[in-house]
């Protein structure tokens, strides 16, 4: 019998070192999902009301049941996480331009300040705002005393208390994000503009956007991943119809006993949070290239 | 006159990001001490106390849920560590084939819906006996620990030169001494992150625990969510129990910033 060199040796020990991480991925994660695709089309039934065989009922379901309630749900989805995306780069890139620009007195404060809700998990944040938005939380009563408006600020068809919770919630990715790269842009740039007579808001449009056009997009991205996979914020601010997607699975699966739309849907899910993911990956790797 | 304009604007500015940072964490705080808040006097409760801190529907559960979340995020963030240090080390240290397909999939948990792989366990679990026990509750939540202090582990891998294993090596170490007598000592700020995410990661987790525990192991976020309406609604108490998973999180968090190098913020195999 050989006997092995040291480097085998070492290439052995590696291997079993780094063997209880991927016995515990493939059997936690890869084989589920596999599971999951396979599911969706009929060739595995590990639960009840799933096709014997292939099948393509689920999809045909999903993008063709009469007034498309899937289709339906998924475009809330998309829009309402699309815009909770918009508005909390917005404010973070507003901030940090703020931080940029007027350089406050109290800077240090203002940055631990915006990190803040990053640290609040996402079930407790959901309910910190569900108490200002429910019909007798702080926002409602303002709204109703000052403006005689009584509108549903959460659990609405609007998405109202989504959108505001995860505004909240992601602002500080995008805050952190653009605020480090103004941070790195070489002070000459803003000088010589200003020299030639630039006033802030040519500064704003001529040089820091276009430097950090790659930051915004790839925060925008980033924030739109987790808003878009999120349960906690749905679970808590949703409504009933239109459904968050994430709740739809959780209705059809967990509620109604219908796996295969559960499976279905989470395969479109998947599909689209992976492309979303990918675009993340492609804009961090232009931005490392410029 | 400018000056006095820009001091105005600057707290203007800073007094409105407070607000906006901080009246929904008051807004909970304020529920959670509220003894009585009638409609009618909406701005401020009309009495402040502990009433809801001693509760008895409170404290009838909070011992089994705080058992339930502390024992089950501790084994979490020991059981994570350890797989984490030994994986950690091959990919930090190490150059081999499929090092990037490994880098992919060990971010995978970021980039797929919880609920998914929630669905996907339930019949599996429940085949093979996992289905509400404890066991069965802490492997889903390592799923999503174990990115998170991955990175953390491998950035403090990073941060230590190779030139120190080889030294070890040439003295004649093995692969096992090198890596408790020097890889150890030298990486335990970022395990101490590490341990620290997937602890306050276990201690949060809402969805994978409501499928695959519930009712029988049921923590903290879950009593909360149901007193948002699940069985009924009980702001007040909810809030309470919201102030036991903020506080020790937020601190926790605070600490592990202390102790990550900026190579493990950096986060990422590739």
């Amino acid at each position: 019998m050989k006997k092995r060199t040291g480097i085998q040796k070492d290439l052995i020990i590696d291997q079993l070192l780094i063997a209880p991480f991927t016995f515990f991925y493939v059997g936690m994660i890869i084989i589920p999902l596999i599971l999951i695709f396979l599911s969706s089309f009929g060739l595995v039934h590990l639960t009840t009301g799933i096709p014997k065989g292939f099948s393509l009922e689920g999809y045909r379901r999903f993008f063709f049941t009469p007034r498309y309630p899937y289709l339906y749900a998924f475009a809330f989805t998309f829009l309402v996480t699309l815009v909770a995306t918009i508005l909390a780069t917005f404010i973070g890139y507003i901030l940090a331009l703020f931080l940029k620009i007027r350089k406050p007195k109290w800077k240090n404060f203002f940055i631990s300040m915006m990190r803040l809700p990053l640290f609040v998990p996402y079930l407790i944040a959901s309910f910190m705002w569900w108490t200002l938005l429910y019909p007798k939380g702080y926002l409602s009563m303002i709204l109703k005393h000052f403006f005689g408006l009584a509108i549903p600020l959460t659990n609405d068809p609007l998405g109202i208390g989504i959108i505001l919770c995860a505004a909240w919630m992601k602002f500080s990715i995008a805050f952190n994000i653009m605020h480090s790269q103004l941070e790195m842009l070489p002070p000459d740039l803003e000088a010589a503009a200003r020299n030639l007579g630039a006033n802030t808001w040519n500064v704003i449009k001529r040089i820091y956007f276009p430097l950090t056009i790659y930051g915004v997009l790839s925060a925008a991205a980033a924030i739109f991943l987790s808003v878009f996979i999120a349960f906690s914020i749905a679970f808590v601010h949703g409504t009933s119809w239109p459904r968050f997607l994430s709740m739809l699975v959780y209705r059809d699966a967990v509620e109604r006993g219908e796996w295969l739309m559960g499976y279905t849907i989470s395969v479109i899910y998947i599909v689209v949070a992976f492309l979303v993911s990918y675009l993340y990956m492609k804009i961090l790797a232009s931005r490392e290239v410029r | 006159m400018k000056k006095i304009r820009k001091i105005v604007f600057d707290s203007l500015v800073i007094i409105f990001i407070s607000l906006y940072v901080f009246v929904p964490i008051v807004a909970m705080i304020l529920h959670a001490f509220a003894e009585k808040w009638y409609a009618w006097h909406w701005w401020f409760p009309q009495k402040l106390g502990f009433k809801w801190f001693k509760d008895p529907m409170l404290l009838g559960e909070i011992p089994r849920a705080f058992f339930f979340s502390y024992t089950i995020a501790i084994v979490v963030s020991l059981v994570t560590l350890i797989i984490t240090f030994s994986a950690g080390y091959v990919l930090a240290t190490k150059e081999f084939k499929g090092r990037n397909i490994m880098d992919q999939i060990a971010n995978l948990p970021f980039a797929f819906p919880a609920i998914v792989l929630g669905i996907a366990l339930l019949p599996i679990y429940s085949r093979i006996g996992l289905l509400r026990t404890y066991w069965g509750v802490i492997l889903v939540h390592m799923v999503g620990a174990i990115p998170y202090t991955l990175r953390a582990v491998i950035g403090s891998f990073r941060s230590i030169p190779p030139e120190m294993e080889e030294a070890a090596r040439n003295l004649g170490a093995t692969k096992f001494v090198t890596l408790y007598k020097i890889y150890l000592p030298l990486t335990w700020p970022g395990l101490i992150a590490g341990a620290i995410f997937a602890f306050t990661w276990s201690l949060n987790e809402f969805v994978l625990t409501l499928l695959l525990g519930f009712p029988t192991i049921f923590t903290l976020p879950v009593n909360i969510a149901q007193y948002m309406g699940e069985y009924f609604l009980s702001p007040q108490r909810a809030a309470v129990l919201g102030l036991f998973l903020l506080i020790p999180t937020v601190a926790s968090l605070l600490i592990a910033e202390k102790y990550l190098t900026p190579e493990s913020m950096g986060g990422g195999l590739g």
